[in-house]
């Protein structure tokens, strides 16, 4: 096991918005997951949160050809890897079983 | 034309290494032009507004975050040179605070006609200090920092540390302004009209000496009351709150001179002394301003921080002549 991962990887709430909406929808630009997320989000963190998760491994991005018309900046797009989808499973199967465990 | 953005992507070029840029500023960039030319395809002129306050404020908002993980992140790996500019810039931060706390109150002790000794006239120094510290600590510091950052060698991370002093000091002024200061200045009221002779009861707190929660009480009852001296109030009340954010505002524009180009240690200190100067003329002559009716107190008390402050992000984000 790697130094990165000597304790089980964790999913706080907001990575775990992210990683349920790229999942739902592939890959996203940080503004679209803002928008997705209905307020849960907030555009002044989630590119925080974005950098946090790469460097976790949940998640990878890639720049975009900048826009030919307009020119600016290329924009960066998120997608969940093998890893993010990994703990986001055994994330929500862990919580589904404390829920279970409790309600007994 | 200069699409949105790009002046907060030059400062963050100088207050963020370039990993942080690449992956936090830039795609906050990027998607606040993209937003920004479909809402001018498609959108109303305020949509357009909404659309650049925003993304401004959540830019600014990374741009802050990111520079904070910076500074943590170099925190640890200090050069030998870098360690040693930054005591020697505390000691004459610590000097110059010491120096004009002392200077600013010996007129005043000198024209006390009281018969006391060695010791009770300490102890009104003492009392006269808190007050002389929100003059002198702005100073201290903007020279101090002068100081650590001339020549070519100056570096972010001396720069980042004097930052934080700042910030932390203004923190602590507030404090000072709020609570300290008006105890202190009661106290040294009740101590000189206990010399006189016969000895003076207790004189009751003016406006200098209202604590802060007395401060804004006094203030909404003037409001309601529509009082035509409420710009007195008004005056101590925000003077507090721009002088508690001066040492920043000074340290952020020494910081930025500094890095705009390389100066020798007598030019920028010249150069901070001047800034202050003006600023202290400025505050001198914001209550005169103020009872004349020629701005709102909080507009005239704010001015002096607020333009320190305004030089500062204009500086750092000027694009430098190619």
């Amino acid at each position: 096991m790697s130094p990165r991962h000597a304790h089980p990887p964790r999913l706080s709430p907001k990575e775990s918005l992210i990683v349920e909406l790229l999942l739902r929808d592939a890959e996203l630009y940080g503004l679209q997951l803002v928008a997705a997320s209905r307020g849960r989000l907030k555009r002044g963190t989630v590119y925080v949160t974005l950098g946090r998760m790469e460097d976790k491994g949940f998640i990878a991005s890639r720049e975009e050809a900048p826009p030919a018309d307009e020119g600016g900046l290329p924009r960066r797009v998120y997608r969940v890897t093998a890893l993010g989808r990994q703990v986001y499973e055994a994330w929500n199967m862990a919580a589904a079983h404390m829920a279970l465990r409790y309600a007994r | 034309m200069t699409r949105p953005g790009e002046r907060l992507r030059r400062l963050a070029a100088r207050v963020c290494s370039e990993r942080p840029r690449q992956r936090l500023i830039d795609p906050a960039v990027a998607d606040l032009q993209a937003e920004f030319a479909a809402a001018r395809r498609n959108g109303s002129v305020w949509r357009r507004v909404r659309i650049l306050g925003a993304g401004y404020l959540s830019i600014a908002k990374v741009l802050i975050i990111a520079a904070g993980a910076d500074l943590r992140e170099s925190a640890t790996t200090w050069q030998r040179e870098e360690a040693s500019r930054a005591r020697r810039g505390a000691w004459v931060a610590l000097g110059i605070i010491t120096a004009a706390t002392v200077l600013l109150e010996l007129p005043l002790l000198g024209s006390l006609e009281i018969g006391t000794g060695v010791g009770e006239r300490l102890r009104l120094a003492t009392y006269l200090a808190p007050s002389n510290l929100a003059l002198s600590v702005p100073l201290g510091l903007a020279i101090a920092t002068g100081w650590a950052l001339h020549g070519a060698t100056r570096t972010r991370k001396v720069a980042a540390a004097a930052l934080v002093t700042a910030a932390a000091l203004s923190v602590l002024m507030f404090v000072n302004l709020a609570w300290l200061t008006p105890d202190a200045n009661q106290a040294f009221r009740v101590t000189v009209m206990a010399h006189h002779d016969p000895p003076a009861p207790p004189p009751v707190r003016g406006d200098g000496e209202l604590r802060w929660e007395d401060l804004r009480t006094r203030l909404r009852q003037a409001r309601d009351a529509a009082d035509r001296d409420v710009w007195q109030l008004e005056t101590l009340y925000y003077r507090k709150w721009s002088m508690s954010a001066a040492p920043l505002a000074m340290v952020a524009l020494v910081v930025a001179l500094a890095f705009r180009r390389p100066w020798t240690r007598v030019g920028l200190t010249g150069v901070v002394c001047g800034v202050y100067a003006a600023y202290y003329a400025l505050l001198l002559s914001t209550f005169p301003l103020a009872q004349r009716g020629v701005a709102p107190p909080m507009v005239l008390e704010w001015a002096g921080t607020a333009l320190c402050l305004a030089a500062a992000v204009a500086i750092t984000s000027w694009r430098r002549p190619a």
